[in-house]
Parts: C-alpha cells; structure tokens; sequence
C-alpha cells in the first residue's frame, strides 16, 4: 500500500503535464517579501533582475479572463486587451492578470504594486484589505 | 587561423545574454550584421527593446530594426499555447527573412543554445529552421552558458542584459518539447498568418540603435 502510494507519488512529481500540486504553497515561498498570512495575495519581486512585481493569489482563483476582465470592468478598472490567455488592465500600473489570478505589476515601485494589487483584489471579489506586502528584505 | 566570411545578415536580438554574443562571434567572422528586435510589448514592457537598442551599440551593430510581434504572439498563445515558443521562434524567423530580402542579407543569426530552455531541443530546433530558407547560424548552439556569459563579461554586455526586465507572459508553464514543422504549420494555417506577418514585417524599418 506505501510502496504503490509511494510510486504514485513520484510518478505524478516526474510527470511533465502535471502541474506540481503544491502550486500555490500556503507558507511563504522563496523571494517573498514578509507575505500576510492573512491575505488573499502576497507581493512578491520575482527575481533580483525583474522590472515589475508578481502578487499570487494563495488559492488559484479558475476564472477565465473574459470574468476576470467583466469583474474589472464592473469596478471600473480599465481593461486594456483580453487575449484570452492573459487580460491587460491598468489600475495605477499596467498589470498582466492571468486566469489563476496571479498578477504581474510592471512598476519597480512596491508601494504602487501593493495599490494595484488591492485594487484588483477588490475587482476580483477579494476583500480590498486583503492585499499586503511589505518592504523587500 | 584567419576566418572570412565576406557575407551580410541579420541578427535576432533580444535583451538577454545570449543574443549580443553570438552577433559578436559571427561578426569575428568577417560578416557584417544589422539587428531585428521582436518586440512583445503590450505584454512586456519596453526594456527589452531599450535593452536591445544598447546592447547593438554595444556589438557594434550598426542598425536596428523593431518589428511589432505582439498581436502575433497573442494569436500563437490562444491558438496552440503548448507549442507558443515554436510558432513564436518561426514567426521572428519569417520577420527577419523578409527584413532580410530588404536588406541583402544572406542568413540569419539567433542566440539559440540546445537544451538551454525547454523549448531550445533539437525537435524544437528542426521545427523552427523549417519556417525559412535562408540558412540559421547558431554560434552559440553547444556552448555552455557560463561559457557563454564570461564572453559578454569580455564584452561588457553581461551587465547590460542583466539589467531588470519583464519576461514573455504568454508562454505556457509546460512547452512542447518535440515540435514538428508540420504541426506548427497546421497551427498556422488556422491563423490569419500573412497578414500578421505582413502588418509587422512593414512597420519595423531599419534606423541606428
């Protein structure tokens, strides 16, 4: 029974198409700045040579960009382009929004990133407050 | 040894590392090169472009050319996001050929380096060459990267490239691997191709970096 769960297990882990299943880790990840444990994104500068900020959702959100750019609209963000695979809104900055919710904030500026991300938030039916980061480390 | 190559292309540069060093290594060569950028903007930003135009000025490159890939890219990311990189790689290829005609350039330069990113495998590879008849030159193909990086150290390009950047956001987290021509190529027939390819070829003209 361990030995086959065992196997399971590594099969789906060297499995290509499978998407790991701890996507979205609760705890902070590598590279995150100070992350709310109580918020619904965290703030994150991807890598040491990035332009923007990323905010990830904790949980995936699963909506397609036609919802998420309806729910923006509704709330007055300005939709730049739905290109079905990602949705291009500006809400301070330009932010590339993916169907999992993760956000890609092209400012180099962490106070806007955390602005935009709460707006978005709001948009997206998440609480405003939720949205946090904090200074990088 | 002396190299020669009394010969004109065109290089495909990017923002990053890899690009800049091989337009230096055919350069070595005795050719002559100009640049074309395939910029991603709306879904970058302009640093790779800025990015490009120094690292030119940098190798030397004469001229730069701009071409617009971002309606393209976007039609390539809905239509067969697996195969994103390949459709990409075969578009610039086509850009640049044309740009090519242009300017009486004989080949093509890329960057590519095997097995560097998924995408970058010898399938994938063969996949994109098809797209063209002018011959690809891959100066960088089996070199390693920390070869590859102490090269732009030598030429002052490392930093450069480093700098901050925003990466293609429309490339899938798992890319197809083993690509062929004629997969890529019913994609594309699905598209309206000519016309992608018409619209960026014509707004990218050829002016100093």
């Amino acid at each position: 029974m361990k030995r086959a769960r065992a196997r399971r297990d590594h099969e789906r882990s060297t499995d290509p198409a499978r998407p790991p299943a701890n996507l979205y880790p609760r705890g902070p990840r590598i590279g995150a700045v100070d992350p709310d444990p109580r918020g619904a994104f965290y703030v994150v500068r991807p890598c040491a040579t990035s332009a923007g900020y990323e905010a990830r959702p904790r949980r995936p959100l699963g909506l397609t960009t036609g919802q998420a750019a309806e729910r923006l609209r509704a709330a007055g963000v300005e939709v730049v382009r739905d290109a079905g695979v990602v949705l291009l809104a500006r809400a301070g900055c330009d932010v590339t929004v993916f169907p999992t919710g993760k956000l890609l904030l092209k400012t180099t500026h962490q106070a806007e990133a955390e602005v935009a991300t709460a707006r978005i938030a709001a948009a997206l039916g998440l609480a405003a407050g939720d949205a946090t980061a904090s200074a990088p480390r | 040894m002396t190299r020669t190559l009394h010969a004109h292309g065109l290089v495909l540069l990017s923002g990053g590392i890899d690009s800049p060093v091989a337009a230096h290594l055919v350069q070595r060569t005795g050719a002559t090169l100009e640049a074309v950028h395939v910029s991603l903007e709306p879904f970058t930003d302009a640093t790779p472009e800025q990015k490009a135009r120094r690292l030119a000025l940098a190798v030397g490159l004469p001229s730069l050319a701009v071409v617009p890939g971002g309606d393209a890219n976007e039609a390539f990311a809905q239509a067969d996001p697996r195969r994103y990189f390949v459709l990409s790689k075969r578009f610039m290829l086509r850009c640049a050929e044309r740009l090519a005609a242009e300017r009486g350039a004989s080949f093509l330069v890329t960057g590519e380096n095997l097995g560097q990113v998924s995408s970058q495998t010898l399938p994938n590879l063969a996949a994109i060459d098809a797209a063209v008849s002018l011959p690809v030159l891959r100066p960088l193909l089996a070199m390693d990267k920390v070869d590859i990086m102490r090269v732009a150290e030598r030429l002052g390009t490392l930093a450069m490239s480093q700098g901050p950047e925003l990466c293609d956001t429309l490339g899938p987290r798992y890319p197809a691997t083993r690509a062929t021509a004629e997969d890529a190529a019913a994609t594309e027939g699905r598209l309206p191709y000519e016309a992608l390819l018409t619209k960026a070829s014509a707004a990218a003209p050829f002016g100093p970096p």
